[in-house]
């Protein structure tokens, strides 16, 4: 148990720095889920069971809309594909884990879980108490922080006076910048920013996020399949 | 404590489409090798959803908008994660009293 409590406190120190980033994430979560119309019970029980405050933010814009059922999903499978990528890299890093540690670590996984999880490993083998010690304190102020959201977001009459509504944006732009600074990315973002415009011009309020993010996966393929060609040419 | 029927279904809904693509991550795709174009579209999935996200919103709804998306874009190159969020919702609240 020292040795765990030594991991634990590894990736407890190690995610100190940024939980300035679901704090304010998780109230903004809150505060939008109330002013959507959910009870602060329903917004808090959504961060405990969803645990993904892109996809979150994102089901709500579509919660109102006809088939909200299928809209909610693609919103939220849409922003969250990347777990999919993040879940099959760590996986193969945790195959040492009981099984209940390794769906634990899975169905709770985060960005900076995985992202850290990745560093570690490049050093020595990553643990469930390394892990823990990221995700713990994420996941209690996640939870924690909605609430707060929620309680508190019901007192200001007017969030887009204060630019609440917008905080969301800050927080989706914090996130693309690494990814927008990657050689090849520019092609991909135009693509799937000028499509997404148009298709929310063109009337598509639901789904012109994943319209858009269509085209931009469809502008990386093709750029793939270019310079496979390019590369067979003698 | 309201607990409301619609509210509950779409937050199960919610769940568990954010579950299975991290379960479906750790189950189906541990274990497939994806090819080179496969591959590089999977890649290219993170930035092509939050662009999907952030240009429309940052460029049809107004000025204001437009500004604070600006502004919150060059911080970003420099300043951490929390600094652009707060930065992103004083510039817009800003820009709308300005502008507004």
């Amino acid at each position: 148990m020292t040795a765990g409590k030594q991991e634990f406190l590894d990736g407890f120190r190690l995610v100190l720095p940024i939980l300035v980033a679901p704090i304010s994430f998780s109230f903004i979560t809150g505060a939008t889920s109330v002013q959507k119309g959910l009870s602060a019970f329903e917004a808090t029980l959504m961060s405990a069971s969803v645990f993904a405050g892109g996809g979150q933010l994102l089901a709500l814009e579509v919660w109102y809309e006809p088939q909200a059922w299928l809209l909610v999903m693609l919103a939220a499978i849409s922003i969250n594909v990347r777990f999919a990528l993040q879940a099959a890299s760590v996986q193969r890093k945790i195959n040492h884990f009981t099984p209940l540690q390794r769906w634990l670590t899975i169905a709770t996984l985060t960005d900076p879980a995985w992202g850290m999880s990745e560093v570690r490993h490049l050093s020595r083998q990553v643990t469930f108490w390394f892990i823990s010690g990221i995700t713990v304190p994420i996941y209690l102020i996640w939870v924690l922080g909605t609430l707060a959201g929620a309680l508190l977001g019901k007192l200001i009459d007017d969030p887009t006076r204060l630019g609440l509504d917008f905080g969301f944006i800050g927080i989706f732009i914090a996130l693309a910048l690494p990814f927008w600074k990657r050689t090849g990315a520019l092609p991909v973002a135009v693509a799937s920013g000028a499509v997404a415009i148009a298709a929310k011009l063109a009337g598509f309020a639901a789904l012109y996020v994943f319209i858009g993010a269509m085209a931009g996966v469809a502008m990386a393929g093709l750029m793939a399949h270019r310079k496979a060609k390019r590369a067979q040419m003698p | 404590m309201t607990m409301d029927p619609y509210n509950l279904t779409l937050i199960l809904l919610v769940t568990l489409a954010t579950f299975t693509m991290r379960a479906v991550g750790a189950v189906v795709m541990a274990r497939v090798e994806l090819g080179p174009i496969s591959s590089a579209a999977f890649e290219a999935m993170p930035v092509a959803v939050l662009t999907a996200v952030i240009a429309p919103a940052v460029l049809t709804q107004g000025l204001p908008e437009a500004i604070a998306g600006g502004i919150a874009v060059l911080v970003g190159l420099k300043a951490p994660t929390a600094v652009v969020i707060v930065v992103a919702m004083a510039s817009v609240a800003a820009m709308r009293h300005l502008l507004g």
